[in-house]
């Protein structure tokens, strides 16, 4: 049955949407719930300054954390505010940097930023894209494909990659990269990511099906000559053969999917938030469906207009993100950008908190949401790092700001206003240990995700592994 | 028979090797019969993966051992691997009808009913067997039959021909090197690979590829038997252009080159000395793109730079380990020629140029570089610039693959040894041998650095990018120094040239070099004591030509026979 038959066949338009509840899935209730995983990343950083939250006028000279269940919405920085009401779920991370991506001297510092903020990695340039160059004792993958391999389940995709955008000229770019280090394709309509969660079930493609046999018969041949295999010989093929049993579980897994009430993306969407709003959907029912546990969503740039500064310029890069520091307008209008991008952010919280779960609570209760970007500003700074955990409270205290004054002795670019020499002479901590702490909450045993440390300017050794002990 | 007089034959075990990327891709091109430049296949009959290049696929990297793929004990299945394997079958099967080898009849798409069918079968029959590098049993011709009928009564022609030849690439016929033997002639516990196992075997080892026609067909009449049949095949083999990629990709692992994109020197050092650009970027990331994009065009240089001085040496020059490690010809173009400094003397010949999708435009020139700057690939750029740091070279670094070259162990450095490095920073005081003496010269790190560093000290006269220079921080560089290596040979040397030429007659240097290549040939990781691994070494230690090396190592034992368990 092709897609629009099945559409028909439902009773429903091409252009229907459907509401949050339409995406429950028949679960035995009690069942344990998966983790699941979403990285969000939006283009250009964020403005610090309007960003931060300073309660009580807390000293940033020293490390300290608030409970946000305390606090007033009036007292929420304008980006943060969308999210007062997830408050007791957050946790927002003063103090960190990309600091490893100053030390990446090869200049393109976006590109670099989308390697270093996922991967932890060196970024290399290979002459037609960033790659991610793992260190000592690391993967070049990064931090979602590290998760995926974990907690994937063997009958589904072990994880999908978004780029949301509309109009801009900034797309969202891949920031998921193999374990080659090579960057993955990203989905960037709602639609195709319909096709990728539900194509093989609603819509299965026979030759695709049938594919599955070629499985089967390689799997035959094997067992034809598997008793003629020495010992070693025979384990080694044995193991690729369970493998293939499981890719072939996964292609005959995705085939039989029994979802209930599966969401419909219009194909007029007709602005960034719809589309936003569209993929988030897609992404609820993957994970109510459990097809998969882990989706990246890489942020384009919004349009101006849509957080109210079209008639001030149509670029976000070049036209608000590179003047943050010389023009306050510029700087108040990529405030609103984040704050914007919050609101979206809020919504996904929303919907996956309407989502009741195969262990009675909902989506959100088994989800974390790690909220980050390429840069730490749109001056190409990588001072000042923001991040956001939503979730993941079985493994974080939740509900906090966190401050961490700034000591690690690596120099950071800032424009000459805020440090005559240009460099700071410190900086944040690592982001590779926000990296460890994900993983380490998904279930991944490990220290170190990306650098294990690295060499300052100066020529301190830097430690970048295990997690950020105040999550805790 | 084996004569009386000879000596006991002595066999290894026969590991289950599985095609490595490099392999694997060239395998499919040449079973396909395709061209060399992806850009040159046709569009592939089916729709399909269209974001995907036609070729070559990218696997994920094998372990290794030693920095070598193709060695069965660093080889491991990963569901990621397994995953591409699978999209690899998927993808290249799709290429079957536009292929120049593959239907056994010239009218293919005209066909009809039984006679096409026909015509498919005998066109599957006979790309099974040559994917699976031999005739097909009984057994596998029924399993493949009926696979085929299933395909061929549940679809369309064409796609019941990709759906089979999908299945005959996933076999593990076709990933794996399958090696039973010729068992009614063994001896003792040595058993003879039959005809179509040794005709693999070479190709393996000298196309990385699988046999061609010339091959087959003397596996098929029994000429792959006696050592003068072999090494009359790896004679035409050598002679054919794939055996050169063969051997540059051979030394790419041995010297590490495959990491070439690896090298990442910093601007702040080296951009104003060779490139005259400043030493930072500008704050308006204008010129964000100069020093990646430098860097780009270099490090393809140096790469073509050192893949064209191995195989001009081994094939078109002296072809001695000797020529190996001493030679002072090469090439330069125009992004690496700042490296190489004064002296270097341009010789008539042919250019090499090349240009890419990603804008890199190269023209490579014959050179002969001053012979007491340059000898061999000790001193190519790309060697010395993949054993720095960003900004100062790495004595240490460059010290342990001298060692390396002997097959000589040093171990793990202990935990946090990294860390009494000396900073690599501009502003660094005395010279970069004196910071590393400071560094590593007292307590515990004594014990080893005192064997490491003095052969790394060897190559001081060349900084981060490989390039030449003859002061470091102002004061005159000290490349001399001492070591002995574990079967006492002592080398004494003022430079890095002198070092060359010693290491070029260590013969525990060239034992080390006829290991690696015995255990790339057979898949094994062979024991140095193995007896006809000290049979070919012996050679090589008199005869020193490498192309004779690898006939030596294709007729000996270890690589006609297989031990059996």
């Amino acid at each position: 049955m092709r897609r629009r038959n099945f559409l028909s066949h439902l009773g429903l338009s091409a252009g229907a949407w459907f509401s949050p509840c339409g995406v429950q899935n028949a679960f035995a209730d009690n069942e344990e719930a998966p983790k699941r995983l979403i990285i969000l990343s939006h283009n250009h950083g964020w403005t610090y300054d309007s960003w931060k939250m300073r309660p009580g006028s807390l000293n940033s000279e020293l490390p300290w954390d608030v409970h946000l269940s305390n606090m007033n919405l009036d007292q929420f920085s304008d980006p943060l505010a969308p999210l007062y009401t997830h408050r007791n779920r957050m946790l927002a991370i003063d103090g960190l940097s990309l600091a490893t991506a100053e030390l990446d001297m090869d200049g393109f510092r976006h590109e670099t930023g989308w390697v270093q903020a996922w991967t932890g990695n060196w970024g290399a340039f290979n002459g037609s894209a960033f790659v991610s160059e793992a260190g000592l004792g690391s993967q070049s993958a990064s931090l979602d494909q590290i998760v995926a391999e974990q907690i994937a389940r063997p009958d589904r995709l072990p994880s999908i990659e978004l780029s949301v955008n509309f109009g801009g000229p900034e797309i969202g770019r891949s920031i998921c990269f193999d374990q080659t280090g090579q960057p993955l394709p990203m989905i960037n309509a709602p639609l195709k990511l319909w096709e990728r969660l539900f194509g093989p079930s609603v819509d299965p493609d026979p030759l695709l099906s049938r594919r599955e046999q070629t499985l089967t018969f390689s799997q035959q041949e094997f067992t034809s000559i598997r008793n003629k295999l020495g010992a070693n010989a025979k384990e080694k093929m044995e193991r690729h053969f369970e493998l293939m049993q499981k890719l072939s579980q996964r292609l005959d897994g995705m085939a039989n999917l029994n979802c209930m009430n599966i969401p419909t993306p219009s194909e007029n969407i007709t602005s960034y938030d719809e589309n936003f709003d569209a993929f988030s959907e897609l992404v609820a029912a993957a994970f109510s469906c459990d097809i998969t546990r882990v989706a990246t969503m890489s942020l384009g740039d919004i349009p101006t207009s849509d957080f109210g500064w079209g008639d001030f310029t149509d670029d976000v890069h070049k036209g608000l993100a590179h003047e943050i520091y010389n023009d306050p307008d510029c700087h108040n209008a990529m405030s609103d950008y984040i704050t914007h991008h919050a609101h979206q952010v809020s919504r996904l919280i929303t919907l996956l908190e309407s989502i009741p779960d195969t262990d009675g609570r909902t989506l959100m209760d088994n989800t974390l949401i790690v909220w980050g970007s390429e840069l730490a500003n749109g001056w190409h700074g990588y001072q000042q790092y923001c991040p956001l955990l939503i979730g993941g409270s079985w493994h974080f205290n939740t509900g906090r700001y966190i401050h961490m004054p700034h000591e690690t002795p690596i120099e950071i670019l800032v424009p000459r206003t805020i440090d005559a020499s240009g460099y700071t002479s410190v900086s944040g901590r690592p982001h590779q240990h926000l990296l460890v702490s994900v993983a380490q909450a998904m279930g991944v045993h490990t220290d170190i995700i990306g650098l294990s440390h690295v060499q300052s300017q100066n020529g301190d050794w830097i430690d970048c592994s295990g997690p950020i002990v105040e999550l805790f | 028979m084996l004569g009386c007089s000879e000596p006991p034959i002595a066999p290894d075990e026969s590991p289950l090797i599985a095609l490595t990327p490099t392999e694997y891709n060239n395998t499919i091109r040449d079973l396909l019969a395709m061209p060399m430049d992806a850009e040159a296949w046709d569009e592939p009959f089916a729709v399909g993966s269209s974001a995907q290049r036609a070729w070559p696929w990218t696997f994920p990297k094998e372990t290794g051992v030693q920095g070598f793929e193709g060695i069965a004990q660093g080889q491991r299945s990963s569901p990621y691997q397994i995953e591409q394997m699978y999209n690899a079958a998927v993808h290249f099967a799709q290429y079957v009808h536009v292929s120049p080898s593959f239907h056994t009849c010239a009218d293919w798409s005209s066909m009809l009913g039984e006679q096409k069918k026909e015509c498919g079968w005998d066109s599957i029959k006979r790309f099974a067997q040559r994917g699976w590098r031999r005739p097909i049993t009984d057994d596998e011709e029924q399993r493949l039959e009926q696979y085929f009928e299933d395909n061929w009564n549940n679809g369309t022609p064409d796609d019941a021909i990709i759906l089979t030849v999908s299945g005959i690439l996933l076999s593990p016929a076709f990933h794996y090197r399958i090696e039973e033997g010729d068992m009614e002639q063994q001896i003792g516990e040595a058993i003879p690979l039959n005809d179509w196992e040794m005709a693999s075997r070479l190709s393996y080892f000298l196309w990385d590829s699988m046999p061609d026609p010339t091959l087959f067909a003397a596996a098929a009449q029994g000429e792959l038997r006696t050592k003068a049949q072999i090494e009359t095949q790896a004679l035409r083999m050598l002679s054919d252009p794939r055996a050169r990629d063969t051997v540059i990709h051979f030394h790419n692992q041995w010297l590490g080159t495959t990491k070439i994109n690896h090298i990442s020197p910093a601007r702040r050092a080296y951009g104003p000395t060779y490139y005259n650009i400043s030493a930072e970027p500008a704050l308006d990331t204008s010129d964000d793109f100069v020093w990646p994009t430098i860097l780009l065009d270099v490090r393809k240089s140096m790469e073509l730079e050192t893949n064209l001085f191995v195989e001009r040496t081994i094939f078109d020059g002296g072809g001695t380990f000797t020529d190996l490690l001493t030679d002072n010809h090469g090439y330069l173009s125009n992004q690496t020629a700042p490296l190489y400094g004064n002296g270097v003397v341009e010789l008539s010949g042919d250019n090499i140029t090349y240009n890419d999708d990603n804008g890199i435009s190269l023209n490579l020139r014959p050179v002969e570089f001053p012979a007491d700057q340059r000898a061999g690939i000790l001193t190519l750029p790309s060697v010395l610039a993949l054993r720095a740091h960003p900004v100062h070279p790495a004595p240490v670094l460059r010290g342990t693959f001298i060692f390396n070259l002997a097959c000589q162990p040093l171990g793990a450095p202990p935990p946090g040894a990294e860390e009494q490095a000396p900073p690599d920073t501009l502003d660094a005081q005395m010279t970069n041998r004196e910071r590393i003496e400071v560094a590593t010269g007292s307590g515990s790190c004594a014990t080893c650095h005192d064997v490491i560093n003095p052969p790394g000290f060897a190559f001081e006269h060349f900084d981060s990018m490989g390039g030449w220079r003859t002061l470091d921080n102002e004061q005159p560089i000290d490349s001399s120094g001492s070591f002995r290596l574990s079967d006492g040979e002592e080398f004494v040397f003022n430079t890095a040239i002198e070092l060359a030429h010693q290491l070029a007659s260590s013969t525990q240097v060239r034992d080390c070099y006829s290991l690696h290549w015995a255990r790339y040939a057979t898949g094994s990781a062979l024991s140095p004591s193995h007896p006809s691994v000290a049979d070919i070494q012996a050679q090589f230690r008199e005869d020193d030509n490498i192309q004779n090396l690898l006939i030596s190592i294709a007729k000996s034992d270890i690589f006609r026979y297989r031990r059996g368990e």
